[in-house]
């Protein structure tokens, strides 16, 4: 038989220490865990850090070798020296002064119509169509000098100091020279176009 | 029960001692003087341990108080926390005095209606001051009987039948104890009696006989023998025996000098009887566990910051690692953003040579206008000629007629001429591949009339006379 009597203060005292005591072990537990669970993370982050700076070292070598600085600057020279090449835009185009120009025994018969043909990367051709008739003159309709012009004019206009591009050449003719001629040129210009 | 321990006894006030140590009696005391009250306890505790030479930490009391005292309890048959709740609100209401009251019971024979046990009952102060006093003296007061609880030991002792009621009354200094029960140690009420027989035995007499139809009319039992133990002499046997009217004997049981403290050594700390409480007698060794275990707590919180501290550091140390690298990684990225960005351009650069400076196109057109100069026969007049870029390729167009000749074939000149142009155009530098050809015949054996109506046809797309018509000719051709 279990003996019965009153529980004194002391009882309830115990409980509260020992209440005290669990909670101070369950915050030493905790406090010891989350010490601890911080550290992998942290850890991570140092490890990603390196892995981050090795892996952009390796990449910038072999940024640095491919490709070589002199080959670049070589690019890069020939680069601006292509550029030279190009018209700037539509407007320069359009007053070329070789598309003006009236080639010996031959007349432009209209003004040459310049318009943007397409865009290649960042740059844009224009087209420009020149239509020439030999002129009246005897001289030039019984001789096949109209045809030398045309050939010395076709040849001009190639052989400027821009990229134009000789795309197409119409020629009529009659029994011993030309009497129309129709070229097409491609101009480049750095324009993207409209 | 315990092996080393100051068993006291304090029966009407007479306080004796004995010490045991490791079940064996070690020293014994009888205090001189009688103990009035409780409020030096402990000096009276102290007493005790150096006149047994005492060395423990365990006391256990046998108390015969006048305030300490009885009550017949029916209870329904509840057991455990039920059973002690139910005891908690009867303790309030049986208590006679005003304080709170400490308590245990001793199970009796059930009564004719319900199952019973007798409860004890002694102000709550009292008890306080014992274990007080036992504390101040550096023990443990782990067991406190009534006198009651070891008396009730004394039934199986007696020559009795086994279905005989027995009264037993021992004199415990001015108070009488009182039990009735059977020889196997069922017993049906216990009480203290006021009043010793030596000093005033009508009134015990009295008492006796009302306690024995107490008996009688809640159990229906009946009493057979009364049993007195302690200081008894034959007058006391005959003057009792004359007012009661069972047989009164003189119990056979010895009363040695320290009976009821060697008795109380026998009975269970854990008996119902005992005052204190299972709780309290272990408070000692609670004590000690608590103090354990609060230090290993206190060595693990401890252990707790100290790693805590130390991981602490490590993570600090980590991030502070991770934060030093970080401005070399953005250098880097800008560095490999830079460099990225040259390679870009140069890419860029390259495709923008290759489009412009090495794709350029080569003035062909003027080279094969110049050319036809050199290859077109002179039996041929060259009327129509264009050339056009076309995808990857030039294609050509010629077209003309065969100059005046006074050949009856001119067909055939016809034939010859643009023949020839055709190999020269096919075979010369620019390699034309010839896709159609209008006025040359197809083979030796060709007929004027095939090649004419041909001419013909060619002559009619692009005007003219009929004579012209028939001696025209047209060649297209691709070249690379």
């Amino acid at each position: 038989m279990k003996a019965l009597g009153p529980i004194p203060p002391e009882i309830y005292r115990a409980l509260t220490v020992r209440l005290i005591m669990l909670i101070v072990f369950a915050g030493s537990v905790g406090l010891a865990w989350w010490s601890v669970i911080q550290l992998p993370p942290a850890e991570r982050k140092l490890e990603q850090q390196n892995k981050r700076i090795a892996t952009l070292e390796s990449d910038i070598q072999f940024l640095e070798m491919k490709p070589s600085p002199l080959e670049a600057e070589q690019v890069a020279a020939k680069y601006n020296q292509a550029q030279q090449l190009l018209f700037s835009g539509l407007e320069e185009a359009k007053g070329w002064e070789q598309l003006k120009r009236q080639p010996n025994l031959l007349l432009l018969t209209a003004e040459p119509e310049v318009r943007f043909l397409g865009k290649t990367q960042a740059l844009s051709i224009l087209s420009a169509n020149l239509e020439l008739q030999a002129t009246n003159s005897p001289y030039s309709r019984y001789t096949n000098s109209a045809y030398k012009a045309l050939l010395d004019f076709a040849q001009q206009l190639t052989s400027q100091s821009k990229r134009v591009d000789l795309m197409e050449l119409t020629i009529s003719g009659s029994s011993n020279s030309v009497s129309v001629a129709k070229i097409g040129l491609h101009l480049w210009t750095q324009e993207t176009g409209p | 029960m315990t092996d080393t321990v100051l068993s006291l006894s304090l029966l009407g006030g007479h306080l004796k001692a004995l010490a045991v140590q490791r079940g064996v009696v070690v020293g014994t005391w009888q205090r001189p003087t009688t103990v009035e009250d409780f409020t030096d306890f402990s000096s009276v505790v102290r007493e005790a341990v150096a006149g047994t030479r005492y060395v423990g930490d365990a006391v256990s009391l046998v108390l015969a108080h006048p305030r300490l005292n009885q009550q017949l309890v029916e209870t329904p048959p509840i057991h455990g926390f039920n059973l002690r709740w139910f005891l908690e609100r009867r303790v309030k209401q049986l208590k006679t005095f005003n304080t709170d009251a400490a308590w245990s019971y001793q199970p009796t024979e059930p009564t004719k209606n319900a199952r019973a046990l007798v409860l004890h009952l002694f102000p709550k102060p009292f008890w306080d001051q014992l274990m007080e006093g036992c504390q101040q003296a550096g023990l443990h007061l782990t067991k406190l009987l009534p006198a009651t609880a070891v008396l009730s030991r004394q039934l199986k002792e007696l020559p009795i039948a086994e279905d005989e009621l027995a009264l037993v009354a021992a004199d415990t200094g001015g108070t009488t104890t009182v039990i009735i029960g059977r020889k196997n140690g069922q017993v049906y009420l216990a009480r203290s009696l006021s009043n010793s027989w030596s000093v005033y035995p009508d009134r015990v007499n009295v008492d006796l006989n009302r306690t024995i139809l107490y008996v009688k009319q809640q159990f229906g039992a009946t009493v057979n023998s009364l049993w007195l133990f302690g200081n008894v002499s034959e007058d006391n046997v005959r003057a009792m025996q004359a007012a009661v009217r069972v047989p009164v004997k003189t119990s056979p049981v010895q009363l040695s000098p320290f009976y009821w403290n060697q008795e109380a050594q026998k009975v269970a700390d854990e008996d119902s009887n005992n005052l204190v409480s299972p709780e309290l007698q272990k408070a000692p060794r609670r004590r000690v566990l608590l103090r354990v275990t609060g230090l290993l707590i206190g060595l693990l919180a401890l252990g707790a910051v100290a790693t805590a501290v130390f991981f602490q550091a490590l993570v600090r140390d980590r991030l502070k690692q991770a934060d030093r690298l970080q401005p070399r990684a953005e250098k880097l990225q800008g560095r490999k953003g830079d460099l990225q960005q040259r390679e870009v351009d140069y890419y860029r650069q390259k495709e923008f040579l290759k489009l412009v400076s090495e794709e350029r196109v080569q003035p062909v057109s003027g080279w094969f206008f110049g050319y036809l100069g050199e290859v077109v026969p002179e039996e041929l007049l060259l009327t129509h000629f264009q050339i056009k870029r076309q995808t990857n390729q030039w294609t050509i167009e010629l077209a003309g007629t065969l100059q005046p000749t006074t050949n009856p074939a001119p067909a055939a000149v016809l034939a010859g001429a643009v023949s020839s142009l055709r190999d020269r155009l096919s075979s010369g530098p620019f390699h034309v591949k010839i896709t159609r050809t209008v006025g040359v015949p197809e083979g030796p054996a060709a007929t004027a009339k095939r090649i004419s109506r041909t001419v013909t046809q060619a002559a009619g797309a692009t005007g003219g006379s009929t004579a012209d018509k028939e001696n025209r000719f047209v060649i297209e051709g691709a070249m690379r």
